[in-house]
Order: structure tokens, then C-alpha cells, then sequence
């Protein structure tokens, strides 16, 4: 018995020794353990976490502080935590091992035990609400009120009113400790009574307090501001008294005194320095104004600089000319007058104006280069009198009055320009503003103006088109006209004015330049742009678009006459380029219709069968007229690219169908190249059509190329094909074949197919120059050359033909040859090239210990990871361990109590017997005996 | 209107191919408006000449939709078999996919119309491959040698054809497949490429497109475009040098063609092409491809209707935001420099009396002008 008892109690305090230690052993048993524990624990936290029990902390004291350690987990509470897992060990582990056993589980669904924070108050009002509710449910007659029921609520009620009264008897009881503070504190006299006052008189004097402290402070703030004024107020005397001091000093009068006064002071000043002992400082101060009076003497006696003749800017020089202009123009009209009026002093003026003239054409001429534009017949013409003049005039008019008869009223040009001279010379004498003189017509036409002015740029182009196109018959019927005129007034010089209004549409310009040379519409366009030059004003812009626009389409009109002017074309080229450079915008917008327009109408020409759809002479020279303005170079550019577009999309699409067409795409070809010369763009399709041509070289008989596909859009007949030995190759000359019809006997001569095919090979040549660069090279060039050969082969070429082919086959032959020996598979891919590890340390600003600076992310995330698993690895193992301990200790105590009961039977059940034993031994005597003692 | 018209014209026996042709077009679009109308049941059995039409009354609308289909196909399969004229013959291939397969009881009858006209070979065989692929993808035809016939058929005559947007979808979806084999594939790449040389720019915007598709799909021929680099040793770090191009052209058979071993110039070449957005384009094919993830196959619906019209209406309605204009040190005076133009002459002044015995007959055109022209110098 004495055996067993220790044995039980050492397993349960083993078990609870942190705590339990001072219990009496006969006080624990197994089972009121671990409850007690887990009681207290409760105890612990219902305590407050704020409030720790000292007894359950484990803490090491600190020797020093040391500045920004952590101090984490100093204070450990060992024996709470642990007993706070016993404790959810004991409603988890334990509950499910002791369910276990068993196969029927007990479920507690009664209103609100689920829920573990109701108090129990308030599961009973649940409930009763439930049951109140499933009475009212109850549709039934004889649901009688309930006496209990009510009497319950009741209670409840009585249940509430005393609840409510608990904060009242709180707040006495509050009262009562602050009473018995207070008594405290009274009966303790000892104690200072202020430590406790001020806590009390802060909780019940706080306004007043507060009020008087703002009082106080604001009577602080008063004060300070009038101390800090008074501070003030004696800098101020102090600083005034200092500079009175100051002021006697001489170095400062000097400073104050004139420049002029002080120089003559300036020798006694240095007498002074030397006498009276001043500081360095002041000596330099002495010294410094001594320089400054010299400079500034010197500036007073020097001369002024005159403004000089500065340059004049481009505006002043277009105003200077043009006013030269208007000058040269008035005394023209009024020498001109002067047979009408033949005052005296008209005469003066003439002959003024004439010496002015002189002066004017003696005087070398600034600025722009409009001096050339004064051609040296000039003069001589001028040098005419005047009377000669009129003389002119006069039968010019007559003339033409009979040629207008003759045409009747429809050519308006010469009339409009004869009526301009006639009012001219009615209205000279009484008009003063001669530049609007010359143009009553015109006044009328700029209304017109206004009304273009108004429209887009683009209306302008189509109005000006759709009248230029109109114009264009009669315009034809006017030079026709003019040459006869021309040749009536040959050698006769016909004087320009000098100031022109600038044309408004294509009539007033043709009325302008008919009949005149090449140098006078040169001149005449240089005068109507110095004239109404943009930057004179504003509204010159827009005259000068109009001009623009008038000399484009005067440029496309000239290009459609059958028998092409081409000298008066090319006088148009140089003031056409300069004034897309003044409007470049406009230039290009006029540029873009028109090949928009041009292109509209290869379109429908294509569908026509039999018709030619290859661009007409008008167009070939717009081309080229754009691609002199424009860059073709650019990469991309508003017009060039589109030009270029153009011409590729003719020479893919037009079928070839008379040898007048193989020549016009031929030279397209080399226009083309033109173009594509400077950037060495890449056109299949010139180098495609150039081997077409080659083709139709060749009789009948087409190789097996793949290109021949193509070929199936074009007619292919032997357009080339020399039949005869041609002893010589002329260049062709592209104006001539343009005029000449496409069924002329000339394009089936084989002096003709020689010039093509010469021009063939020459544009090849040029490609093949171009193009030695591309990849590709010897894939584009290599059938054109076997093509070549064969041509050689066949047909009986031209000694200088046979050589340039030759020269063209080998120069292709040369360069692919070099293409085949360097020519590397192609790595088009970029490569990132990979750059060498640094092995320099690399260092971090505000470095934090527990952060991971890895870059690679994705690294540093997953080590992060692997970190987290690992310690949620061990924790978990360290639960599962302590899981294992704690049931260990349950079956231990189960086992242990087992065992307890099994001795104590076993105990009682021996001493039953023993007892027996003895009594049988004594013989039933021992008993009695013992009692008896 | 046009169906009693062509009922008149059968009767008469005087019916011509095309108003044939234009009754089966009329026929298909009231047919499917009006299913069930027993009308034009009525036409179709007078038209196939064997009518009964009192027993087609009574039928169910199901058996009268079935009996019209095998009226229809009858009538489809009657006309093919005439001699077409090439117009209609053509006119028929385009709409053949369209209008009639779909209502064809069993269009793999078709198949020998249309294996017949895509070995023709040039535009008839583009216009045929529609309907061929509608066979070939919905019923199950097989088709031998049919990869070979669509290589042959890349020419440049395919890019300016008509029908050219359909076949091009047709050819990129024919080639869909990432399981046709490497030389395969890498044979088209490099014919395309091969076209770019002499096909007009829109036509080198769907190559590049379809050649962007083919590497995309296919890695294993990326080498076309960049061969890689072996880093190993110092030698072999220079890439092989192929000199002349190892791909034949003229090859009909893609297996043999040699495109395993070539490399994609045409494409570089492209780079400086006149058009800006084809030599653009071209850097689309600069991405690495093979990284699926990264890169998305092009649309060849948004290129397969470019032409001239397209790529020039593209550049002439393009803003302008600047107009840089040719500098010249000394503006030119005149149009041609004949140093420009070799071969040709522009003179108007020079030797006007050395006339050419051979424009004897041009000289009363030349002889009105009075100051021009002159005739071609010596060389």
C-alpha cells in the first residue's frame, strides 16, 4: 500500500511539476491534474495579456543597451504557452481520442451552443424567442395565452431591470473607491496630499485651467512682440548713430561725391590715407572708385559708335526691288502718255525717269539675283523714244484687231490684253495708283479669287484643272494665232511691264507669255514673283499658290501640244523648283492630286483593250519635273513615293502594244533609275519590264524562264526583233518619239529597235551598278544576263550594241561571281551580344539584414518559399512530437490509475485474506482481542 | 423571270452556254429562298427533262428538298460535261466553292471536274484549289501529289491574278499544318522568297506575311533566316559560306529543290525595296519566331487584298506632316541630263540638218515644228 501511493503521485507531479510542486502529495490525483492546470491557465488569460504573471516569464537580465539590437524574445513566457497548448491539446487530442473508443458521438444542437461567445443570457432569450415564435405559428383557436409564458418574460424582464441597474452600483462602488482614496490619503498624512491633487483637480478644474493658461499665454506673446519691438527701435537708433559716424568718415564722401569732384579731390584723399592710419579695408575701398571714374571718363570721351548699314533682310530687298519695279513701270505709262498730253512736264518727268532708269541699270543690283533677269537688249530698247513706242503699239493693235476678227470672240487672251491697254491708256492720266492700273480686267477676276481663296487647295487644283483642260483647245487655237503674230511682229521687241499682277488662271497667263520668247517668259515669271513675293505680305501666299498652281498646269498644257515646245518647258523648270521651295506644302499637295488623279486614269485606260495606257509626254515630264523638286532619295516622302509607285504600277501593268510603247517604257525605266540612283532602292519591277523588252527581242521563241509567267499580261510580239544587219545605233530622242504616232512605219525600223535596245542595255548597266549591293544579287541579275546572251546569239546586233551587251553580260557576271564567293547564310536575328561576368562586389545602400537582395527574382522567391516549408516543416514536426508526448502522458495516467485501482483491490483483497488467515490462525480469538485492546 | 426565259430557251433547243450559265445562277438564289416551292421543282425536273411532276406534289418537303438536291447535282454534273468557253469555265471555278457545293447531294462527284481543271496548271488551277480544298478538308478527298501541284502553281502570274486574295488564303491555310515535313515547308518559304524578285510590292507584303506564318509554325526551317552559329571552337564560329544558291527554281519537286541548304536573301534584298512599307515589313521577320509564346501569326485576310491601288492610295493619303524639298546648289534648268539618261537624247537645237534617211517618212510630222527637234545624235 505504502508502495503503490508514491509511485501514483510521482507520475502526476511529473506530469505538473512546473506548478504543482508545493501541493501535497496526498492532494493530487491523476485526474484533477491536468483540469487544475488548464484552470489556472484560463485563470492566466482571463487575468489580462496585459497584465503577465511574473511567476510564469522567463526573462535574462540585460547588462548593457546596446543601440538597435533587436530584442526579441528576452521575455519568454515558457510555462503560459505550454500550458496553453496542454489546454487545446485537451479540448482537441484528448476529446477525439477519447471519441475514439466509442461509436456514437454526442451532438449538442440546443439554440445557441454552437456559438461559444453567447453568454448564456443570451441563449435563453434565443430560445425563448424561438419558442414565442413557434407559438404564434400555431394557427390554431384554442392557442390560449400562457400564464407561465408570460410570467417568464416577466422574470426576464425583472432579469433585465436588475442588469440595468449593475453599472449604478458600478459607479457607487467607483465613487466608493475614490471615498476611500480619499480617506486613504487623509488618514495617511505622511504622504504629500500634492501627487494626488493634481490628478484629481485636472480631471475637474481642466477649463478653467485651460482658460487661464491661454490667457497666460497670450499675455506672454504681447510681451514678447513688444520686447522684440523695442530691439528693433534701438537697432535703428544704433544703426542711425553708426552711419552719422560713418558719414564723417572720408572714404564713404568719397564714394558719395561726383566722379568729377573726387578726381580733383583725389590728391588729397592720398594725402589723407597716408596721414590718418585707415584700415586696409578702407584703402581698398579708397582706391576701387579711383579705376571706376577712370572708365568712366573714358566712356564719357569716347565716341559713340554709329549704327551701321546692317544687312538688309530678304523682306527690305524684295520691297526695295519691287518698288524699283513699280518705279521703272511709272515712268514707262507716262512716257507713254505723253503723245496724249504732251506736257511739258511729262517731258521733265519722262526724261527724270529715264536718268533714273540709267542710274538704276548702271547700279549693280543687291540681293537677289534678279540682275540677270535684265537681259542686255534692254537697254538698246529702252533707248528707243517713246513715240516709236506708241508707234508700235498702234499697229500691234491694229493687227491684232484684225487677227481677233478673224478668230472671232471666243480667243479672249489677246483680247483681254488689248482691252487692258486701252484702258490703260484712258484712264492713265487721271489715275495715280499704277499698279493697280494695268488691270481693270483683273480687278473683276479678283472676286474670282476671293471666291478660289475660299475653296480648298485642292478645289483650286481640280477648278484650275477642269478650266485648264477647257482652256486647252483654245488655248492651242491662241498659239496658233500668237506664232502667226509672231512672225507678223518679228524682230520687233515688245516691251514687258514691269509690274504684272499675277495670273489668276490659265487665260490671264497665257495672255501674258503668248508670243513671247523664251527669255521674256522667263522674265515675265520673274517679275510677277518678285512682284507679289510672299514675303512682301501676307495675302501674297495665297496669290502666289494660285500662280503656282497656273504655272503647273501652263507647264502640263505645253507638254500636250503636238508639236512640244520644249524650250519654253525647260525655261519653266527653274521657277517652278524655286517656288515649291517658297510653298513647299502646297507644292506637294498639288503633286499628290495630280498623280492621284494620273493614277485614276491609267486605271480606266487599262480596262479599254488596244488602248496604250503608258503615260502620255505630258505626264513622263511632270515626273521627272517632280522628282527634280522632291527627293526621291527619302526614305518615305509625300510625293516621291508615290510618284515612284506610279511608274513601277506602269511599267508592271501596261501591256506593251506597239514599239512606241517599248520605248516610252524603256525610258520610264531609266527614269527610274534616275530616281533610284542616289538611295539604291530596289524596283523589280523596272528590271522585270527591261527583260520583257529583251524578250520581245528575241523572235518568237521564249526560254524557259519563270518570269515568262509574267508576260502572259503583255503582248508579246517581237517588238525588238532586228531582222537586219543596222550598221549604226542612234540614241533615241524621246520628244520625237512621243509626237510621232504609234503606227508610224519609224517603230518597226530597225534603227529604231536598236536605239531601244540600246537604251535597254544602258538602263540595265545602270541597275546592275545600283543593285551590286543586294543579297540577292546574282537571283535578279543572272537571267537578265543569260538573256543577253542569247539575244547575241540569235540576232544580228550592232557592233556597239554586241560591245555594251557584252559589257553588261560581264559586269554581271563579275559581280555575282563575287557575290557567290562572300555570300553568308543569313542571320537576321539579333543577337543580344553577352556580356562578360563582372566579378566586382557589388554593394547595397541601407542594407537590412533579414531582406534578400537576390536580382533574380524568381530565385529569390522560391528560396523564400523553401524557407517557409522548412520551418513550417518543423513546426510541424515539433507538434506532432508533442502531440506524442501528451498522449503518452494521458495513456501513462490511464494506466497509472488502472494500476492504482488494481493494488488497491489488490491491497484490500490481501488484507481480507490475511486477516482471515490470522483469525483462523488465532482461532477466532485475535480479534476479539485486539478490539479489546 | 430569267428561269421561264431560260425554260423557253431549253424547249427551243437554241440555249447557248451562257444563258445556261446564267439560269444555274438565277436557280440557286430563289432556291434557297423558296425551298419548298414546288415552282421551281417543277423547272428543275423540266430542265433535267425527266419530270414527274404530279408525284412531287405530294411529297413530304424533306423528300422534295432531297429529290431537288439530286435534280441539282444531276443538272451540275450535265453542264460541267459540256465544252465550256474559257470565260464561263473560269466564271464557274470562282463560284463553284460557293454557290453549288453546298447543295450537292454528293459533291465529291465534283472531284474529277476539279482535279481536271487544278492540273490545267496557271490561273485556272488557283481558281480550282477553292473548291478542291472544300473537298479535300470536308470530304474526305485524298489527293496525291497535291503539296507538288501547289508549288508549282507559286508564280509571279498568282500575284497579279483576279482571284489572287482567295487562293493566298487558301495556299496559308493549306500550310497550316505543323506536321508537313521540313523541306516541305522550307521549299515554299524559299520559292516565295523567290518571287519577291519580280512581284509588284503588295505582293511582296503577303509573302513576307506568309513567310512570318511559315516560320512561326515550323522552327526547325528558321535557319532560313538565321543559321545558327556554332560557338564551340574558334574555326567552325565563322558561318559556312554557300556560294551560289543551292535551291533550284526550276525544280518541280519541293524534295528536291535544295532548300535545306540555302538561306533566305531575297528577303534581305527586300530591305531595300522602294516601297517603304515592304522594306519595313521586312524587320517583322527579325523577331525570333520560335518562341511561340512571344510572337503571333499574321492575318493574311489583311494583306490578301492589297494592290497597287492599296499600297499607293496608303502612301498618297499619308499626312503630310513635312515636305523636304531636293537641294540643289545651282537650280536646275532643265528637265534632262542627258549624263542621267544614257541612251536616249532630249536636244532640241542640235544637228538639224543630219536627219536619218529612215524618218523620211516621219519628216512632214517634224517639219510643221519650227525651232525643235532634232534628231538622235551619233553615239
Amino acid at each position: 500500500m505504502a508502495k503503490t501511493k508514491p509511485t501514483a503521485a510521482g507520475a502526476a507531479a511529473a506530469d505538473k511539476k512546473h506548478n504543482n510542486k508545493k501541493k501535497g502529495k496526498g492532494n493530487i490525483k491523476g485526474r484533477s491534474g491536468p483540469a487544475a492546470v488548464a484552470m489556472k491557465a484560463r485563470g492566466a488569460a482571463a487575468a489580462g495579456a496585459e497584465r503577465s504573471n511574473p511567476f510564469e516569464a522567463i526573462w535574462s537580465r540585460r547588462k548593457f543597451d546596446v543601440l538597435g539590437k533587436k530584442r526579441k524574445g528576452e521575455e519568454r513566457r515558457t510555462s503560459r504557452s505550454r500550458s496553453d497548448a496542454i489546454h487545446k491539446r485537451e479540448n482537441t487530442l484528448l476529446k477525439e481520442f477519447e471519441q475514439s473508443a466509442k461509436s456514437s458521438v454526442f451532438h449538442d444542437r440546443r439554440i445557441g451552443e454552437r456559438d461559444e461567445t453567447l453568454p448564456e443570457y443570451d441563449k435563453a432569450i434565443l430560445r425563448q424567442q424561438r419558442e414565442h415564435m413557434a407559438k404564434l405559428k400555431r394557427a390554431s383557436k384554442f392557442n390560449l395565452s400562457d400564464e407561465e409564458d408570460d410570467e417568464d418574460s416577466h422574470t426576464l424582464l425583472g432579469n433585465d431591470d436588475f442588469n440595468e441597474e449593475v453599472p449604478i452600483g458600478d459607479d457607487s462602488d467607483e465613487e466608493g473607491n475614490t471615498l476611500s482614496k480619499k480617506r486613504l490619503s487623509l488618514q495617511s498624512s505622511d504622504l504629500p496630499s500634492e501627487t494626488d491633487l493634481p490628478g484629481e483637480t485636472h480631471g475637474h478644474k481642466s477649463k478653467k485651467e485651460v482658460m487661464s493658461e491661454i490667457i497666460l499665454k497670450s499675455k506672454f506673446y504681447k510681451a514678447q512682440k513688444a520686447k522684440e519691438k523695442e530691439e528693433d527701435e534701438h537697432l535703428v537708433d544704433k544703426l542711425d548713430s553708426d552711419f552719422a559716424l560713418l558719414a564723417q568718415t572720408p572714404a564713404l564722401l568719397s564714394l558719395t561725391e561726383s566722379a568729377r569732384v573726387n578726381t580733383h579731390k583725389n590728391n588729397s584723399s592720398t594725402i589723407h590715407k597716408g596721414s590718418s592710419g585707415l584700415t586696409g579695408k578702407e584703402i581698398f575701398n579708397k582706391e576701387k572708385p579711383d579705376a571706376y571714374d577712370k572708365l568712366v571718363k573714358e566712356m564719357v570721351m569716347d565716341q559713340r559708335a554709329r549704327p551701321s548699314d546692317r544687312t538688309k533682310t530678304p523682306e527690305e530687298l524684295a520691297q526695295e526691288e519691287k518698288e524699283r519695279l513699280e518705279k521703272l513701270e511709272k515712268e514707262r505709262h507716262k512716257r507713254m502718255l505723253g503723245t496724249a498730253e504732251s506736257s511739258d512736264e511729262e517731258d521733265d518727268d519722262s526724261e527724270d525717269g529715264d536718268h533714273h532708269m540709267r542710274a538704276d541699270n548702271s547700279k549693280p543690283i543687291s540681293g537677289d539675283d534678279l540682275g540677270d533677269s535684265f537681259s542686255f537688249d534692254e537697254p538698246t530698247k529702252r533707248k528707243k523714244g517713246w513715240v516709236d513706242e506708241i508707234y508700235e503699239n498702234e499697229g500691234r493693235k491694229i493687227g491684232e484687231g484684225v487677227a481677233s476678227g478673224d478668230e472671232g470672240s471666243d480667243d479672249s487672251g489677246e483680247d483681254e490684253d488689248e482691252d487692258e491697254e486701252d484702258a490703260g491708256d484712258e484712264e492713265d492720266s487721271s489715275d495715280d495708283d499704277f499698279r493697280n492700273m494695268p488691270a481693270r480686267d483683273w480687278e473683276q477676276s479678283d472676286d474670282d479669287e476671293v471666291a478660289v481663296e475660299e475653296d480648298e487647295k485642292d478645289d483650286v487644283k481640280d477648278k484650275e484643272q477642269v478650266i485648264g483642260e477647257k482652256v486647252m483647245k483654245t488655248n492651242a487655237q491662241n498659239l496658233k494665232r500668237v506664232s502667226n503674230a509672231k512672225q507678223k511682229s518679228h524682230g520687233k521687241d515688245e516691251d514687258l511691264p514691269f509690274v504684272i499682277e499675277a495670273p489668276n488662271n490659265l487665260q490671264d497667263l497665257c495672255s501674258l507669255v503668248d508670243g513671247r520668247s523664251e527669255t521674256e517668259i522667263a522674265e515675265i515669271i520673274s517679275r510677277i514673283r518678285t512682284c507679289n513675293s510672299i514675303r512682301l505680305t501676307p495675302e501674297n501666299r495665297k496669290k502666289m499658290q494660285v500662280f503656282y498652281g497656273v504655272l503647273l498646269q501652263y507647264f502640263a498644257v505645253l507638254a500636250t501640244q503636238s508639236p512640244v515646245k520644249f524650250k519654253v518647258i525647260e525655261t519653266l523648270v527653274k521657277p517652278l523648283v524655286e517656288m515649291s521651295g517658297e510653298t513647299p506644302y502646297f507644292a506637294a499637295i498639288c503633286a499628290r492630286e495630280r498623280l492621284i488623279h494620273t493614277r485614276a486614269r491609267l486605271c480606266e485606260d487599262i480596262k479599254v483593250p488596244g488602248k496604250s495606257s503608258l503615260p502620255s509626254l505630258k505626264t513622263l515630264l511632270l515626273l521627272r519635273l517632280w522628282s527634280l523638286i522632291f527627293p526621291c532619295s527619302d526614305f518615305r516622302h509625300a510625293v516621291a513615293t508615290p510618284m515612284l509607285l506610279l511608274m513601277c504600277e506602269y511599267l508592271m501593268r501596261c501591256p506593251i502594244q506597239s514599239g512606241r510603247d517599248a520605248a516610252v517604257g524603256s525610258f520610264l525605266c531609266s527614269m527610274v533609275l534616275a530616281a533610284t540612283k542616289e538611295s539604291k532602292k530596289f524596283c523589280p519591277e523596272a528590271i522585270s519590264f527591261l527583260q520583257t523588252l529583251l524578250v520581245t527581242s528575241l523572235k518568237g521563241e521564249v526560254s524557259n524562264q519563270i518570269n515568262d509567267q509574267f508576260m502572259e499580261l503583255k503582248t508579246l510580239k517581237p517588238w525588238l526583233h532586228i531582222s537586219e544587219q543596222v550598221h549604226e545605233v542612234n540614241r533615241m530622242n524621246i520628244l520625237d518619239l512621243m509626237s510621232m504616232d504609234p503606227d508610224s512605219p519609224f517603230f518597226a525600223s530597225d534603227n529604231f529597235k536598236a536605239g531601244v535596245l540600246l537604251s535597254v542595255a544602258e538602263c540595265l548597266r545602270g541597275f546592275v551598278i545600283i543593285h551590286e549591293g543586294l543579297c540577292s544579287f546574282p537571283e535578279i541579275f543572272m537571267p537578265v544576263s543569260s538573256l543577253l546572251q542569247q539575244i547575241m546569239e540569235k540576232s544580228e546586233l550592232p557592233a556597239l550594241l554586241q560591245e555594251i551587251f557584252q559589257d553588261v553580260i560581264d559586269l554581271i557576271k563579275k559581280k555575282s561571281d563575287e557575290h557567290h564567293a562572300s555570300r553568308e547564310p543569313l542571320q537576321m536575328r539579333k543577337q543580344k551580344p553577352e556580356p562578360i561576368k563582372q566579378l566586382n562586389p557589388k554593394f547595397e545602400e541601407n542594407y537590412v539584414k533579414g531582406l534578400d537582395y537576390d536580382p533574380d527574382r524568381e530565385r529569390a522567391r522560391l528560396k523564400k518559399l523553401k524557407k517557409q516549408v522548412k520551418s513550417e516543416k518543423r513546426g510541424a514536426m515539433s507538434e506532432l512530437r508533442k502531440d506524442s508526448y501528451f498522449m503518452a502522458a494521458v495513456k501513462e495516467k490511464e494506466r497509472a490509475r488502472h494500476e492504482q485501482e488494481r493494488s488497491e483491490k489488490y491491497g484490500k483483497a490481501m488484507a481480507f485474506l490475511q486477516e482471515q488467515e490470522s483469525a483462523f490462525k488465532c482461532g477466532q480469538m485475535g480479534k476479539g482481542k485486539k478490539r479489546r485492546r | 423571270m430569267s428561269c421561264r426565259m431560260g425554260m423557253t430557251g431549253l424547249k427551243t433547243g437554241a440555249l447557248s452556254v451562257y444563258a445556261m450559265y446564267t439560269i444555274f445562277w438565277c436557280i440557286f438564289p430563289h432556291w434557297i429562298l423558296r425551298r419548298n416551292q414546288s415552282l421551281i421543282c417543277g423547272v428543275l425536273l423540266g430542265l433535267s427533262s425527266k419530270g414527274e411532276k404530279d408525284t412531287s406534289e405530294g411529297s413530304s418537303a424533306t423528300r422534295i428538298s432531297k429529290k431537288l438536291k439530286l435534280k441539282f447535282t444531276k443538272a451540275w454534273l450535265a453542264f460541267l460535261k459540256l465544252p465550256l468557253p474559257l470565260d464561263v469555265y473560269k466564271e464557274v471555278l470562282a463560284t463553284l466553292h460557293q454557290n453549288v457545293i453546298p447543295s450537292m447531294s454528293n459533291p465529291a462527284i465534283l472531284c474529277d471536274f476539279l482535279t481536271t481543271s487544278y492540273d490545267i496548271g496557271g490561273v485556272i488551277s488557283v481558281m480550282a484549289l477553292s473548291g478542291l480544298f472544300i473537298l479535300m478538308t470536308q470530304h474526305q478527298l485524298e489527293y496525291p501529289k497535291f503539296y507538288d501541284k501547289l508549288y508549282a502553281l507559286l508564280t509571279p502570274a498568282v500575284f497579279m491574278a483576279k482571284h489572287r486574295s482567295v487562293f493566298l488564303q487558301l495556299l496559308d491555310a493549306c500550310l497550316k499544318s505543323s506536321y508537313l515535313q521540313a523541306y516541305l515547308v522550307a521549299s515554299f518559304a524559299k520559292r516565295l522568297s523567290r518571287l519577291t524578285l519580280s512581284v509588284p510590292p503588295a505582293g511582296a507584303l503577303i509573302i513576307i506575311a506568309l513567310i512570318h506564318n511559315l516560320l512561326r509554325r515550323h522552327p526547325s526551317i528558321n535557319f532560313l533566316v538565321h543559321w545558327e552559329v556554332a560557338q564551340d571552337d574558334g574555326v567552325a564560329s565563322l558561318p559556312k559560306k554557300i556560294g551560289a544558291d543551292p535551291f533550284n527554281n526550276e525544280e518541280t519537286d519541293p524534295a528536291k529543290s535544295g532548300a535545306m541548304r540555302s538561306s533566305l536573301w531575297e528577303i534581305d534584298t527586300l530591305r531595300h525595296h522602294y516601297t517603304p512599307a515592304v522594306s519595313r515589313f521586312v524587320a517583322s521577320l527579325e523577331t525570333d519566331l520560335t518562341v511561340r509564346a512571344k510572337t503571333m501569326e499574321m492575318k493574311i485576310t489583311d494583306f490578301s487584298s492589297g494592290s497597287y491601288a492599296t499600297v499607293f492610295r496608303d502612301e498618297a493619303r499619308r499626312r503630310i506632316k513635312q515636305v523636304p524639298l531636293a537641294f540643289y546648289r545651282s537650280t536646275p534648268t532643265s528637265l534632262f541630263q542627258e549624263s542621267d539618261f544614257p541612251g536616249w537624247t532630249f536636244g532640241c537645237q542640235s544637228n538639224m540638218g543630219a536627219q536619218a534617211s529612215v524618218e523620211g517618212n516621219a519628216v512632214h510630222t517634224l517639219e510643221t515644228v519650227d525651232a525643235s527637234p532634232a534628231k538622235r545624235s551619233r553615239v
